[in-house]
């Protein structure tokens, strides 16, 4: 089991560039090696919690860890899955999760709440934790690799520039998909 | 792919003749219980490393072919539901997927073709082992039809907008593109970004006549393979509603409120004589609301149902394969056919 585990933690810090960081003051991001605040610390009886911090734009497929938590769903005595929203739009996110077969807890936070427990940290990120230390975190690419379409004047109208297909790349998985920013 | 040109004619000619002369019966509104007689359920097996999320289906008498593009799979089932065979995964070496897999087909020696939306095909053997590979220079390629021995139809977009058609027949032992056909039907200038972000395309094709779809144009298109016939015929919808200009681009409410503003073609099925099922959506919020219209070659409407489940496949004998509408994920399905009592 914990080298299931531990492919598995491999799986999600591979999906797509990880943020590896040193320690630092109070007001940083979490990074690997900290205490974990309460809200990221497993409380059942799996010893991994992982969580994922977005907002709801940030449902864009082709930047989430999607494929990892879904296998992370699957074996809940070794790991449970949260999701906090920051700011609006968790039924929108709570959508989105079904969608993607992804089992997760859900919560919210407001912006505030979330700069004091995260400080300067990104949104999106995915924190793993055991028991009460951050092992992992995740936090994507600022651009989604792969397709850029900057001439559709309809996309950039989105305001989301992560929200980048190919042309007549819409089909209907993937207006579901831009769909979920606003 | 065989051409019989005789087939060609009067398959077209049954459009010109059931379009002609005035009204054109638009489509009933019906619930989905209505119109399909259900057979079976169906729960496709899954396991750690087969979930089925996004699935594009294929099915013949020996089961399904399931492509799912959010998993970069593609699976193999037996018509009851097992698990038969997995290929691909998320990657660059052989045998992996570095774009979602959008359509798969079996040959008659079991190998399996898979196309992927950056455009190329891979042929996998009975093991699951790449025995080929193809690139058709067309992105995104949204799938292929008419598959035999040496010619597939394929769904996408020409490496250049100068080359607007949208169906392209591909020979597969000289892999190359023999024949070009529908363009992009035409449309203003203020919505030619729309069509362009919203183009996707759809076919079916039996013998040597091709129906085609175009996500933003309420019309079906036919096609003679090996002919330069085209007949477009309006859909005969009360609900199907059409695109309009887009907002400034600014606004991204405003944009995303439009998005939810028009419907757009997806799929269109043949289930048998001259009956066609097209499968078209609507956005509501960042939920895809799924309808179906029943209508013939020649443009009658025969049914409209709202707010479907969606339709995954329809098989040569005109068995329909739905999304289980009570199930919660994609892996339970419905198989039924269309009752014998549709409005005439």
């Amino acid at each position: 089991m914990a080298r299931r585990t531990a492919r598995l933690i491999i799986a999600v810090v591979a999906m797509g560039g990880v943020a590896w960081c040193g320690r630092g003051g109070s007001t940083r991001s979490l990074e690997v090696g900290d205490g974990a605040p309460p809200l990221l610390r497993p409380t059942g009886r799996a010893p991994l919690l992982i969580t994922w911090v977005i907002r709801a734009q940030d449902c864009l497929t082709c930047r989430t860890p999607s494929r990892a938590l879904r296998r992370w769903s699957g074996i809940p005595m070794e790991a449970a899955i949260q999701v906090v929203v920051v700011g609006r739009g968790e039924d929108r996110v709570r959508a989105f999760l079904e969608a993607e077969r992804i089992v997760a807890r859900v919560s919210r936070l407001n912006r505030g709440a979330h700069r004091k427990m995260f400080g300067r940290a990104s949104v999106p990120a995915l924190y793993v934790v055991r028991h009460d230390t951050v092992i992992a975190v995740w936090v994507p690419a600022a651009r989604p690799v792969g397709f850029a379409v900057d001439s559709i004047d309809v996309q950039q109208g989105m305001s989301h520039e992560e929200c980048a297909c190919p042309e007549g790349s819409l089909v209907p998985e993937e207006v579901q998909r831009c769909s979920c920013a606003s | 792919m065989h051409i019989h040109r005789t087939g060609i004619l009067v398959s077209l000619g049954i459009g010109a003749c059931s379009t002609q002369g005035g009204e054109r019966p638009m489509a009933v509104e019906r619930r989905l219980d209505e119109v399909v007689v259900w057979e079976r359920s169906i729960s496709l097996e899954e396991n750690a490393r087969v979930i089925n999320v996004s699935p594009r289906v294929r099915v013949d008498t020996s089961g399904y072919l399931v492509a799912d593009m959010k998993e970069y799979q593609v699976r193999q089932y037996r018509l009851d539901g097992t698990l038969t065979r997995t290929v691909g995964a998320h990657g660059t070496g052989p045998g992996e997927f570095s774009t979602p897999p959008m359509a798969a087909g079996l040959l008659a020696d079991g190998s399996m073709i898979v196309s992927e939306f950056s455009g190329r095909l891979s042929t996998f053997d009975s093991l699951g082992q790449v025995t080929g590979t193809a690139v058709t220079s067309l992105i995104p390629l949204y799938g292929f039809v008419g598959l035999d021995r040496e010619t597939l139809l394929l769904m996408g977009r020409g490496p250049n907008r100068a080359d607007t058609r949208l169906l392209h027949v591909w020979d597969t032992g000289e892999q190359t593109v023999t024949a070009r056909l529908f363009p992009v039907p035409r449309v203003r200038p203020s919505l030619a970004s729309v069509v362009w972000m919203v183009g996707h395309a759809h076919a079916t094709q039996r013998d040597s006549l091709v129906i085609a779809v175009f996500a933003t144009d309420p019309a079906v298109h036919l096609f003679g393979l090996g002919s330069t016939e085209h007949r477009r015929v309006p859909l005969p919808s009360r609900h199907f509603r059409d695109v309009h200009d887009p907002p400034p681009r600014v606004n991204a409410r405003a944009v995303q409120q439009w998005l939810q503003s028009f419907s757009r073609l997806s799929e269109v099925f043949w289930t048998g004589g001259d009956t066609l099922l097209l499968q078209y959506y609507d956005m509501e919020g960042s939920t895809v609301r799924w309808n179906l219209l029943a209508m013939t070659l020649g443009g009658r409407g025969l049914f409209e149902v709202e707010d479907t489940p969606r339709l995954l496949a329809v098989d040569d004998a005109g068995r329909l394969v739905f999304v289980d509408p009570e199930a919660m994920v994609p892996n339970r399905w419905r198989v039924g056919r269309l009752g014998s009592s549709l409005p005439s």
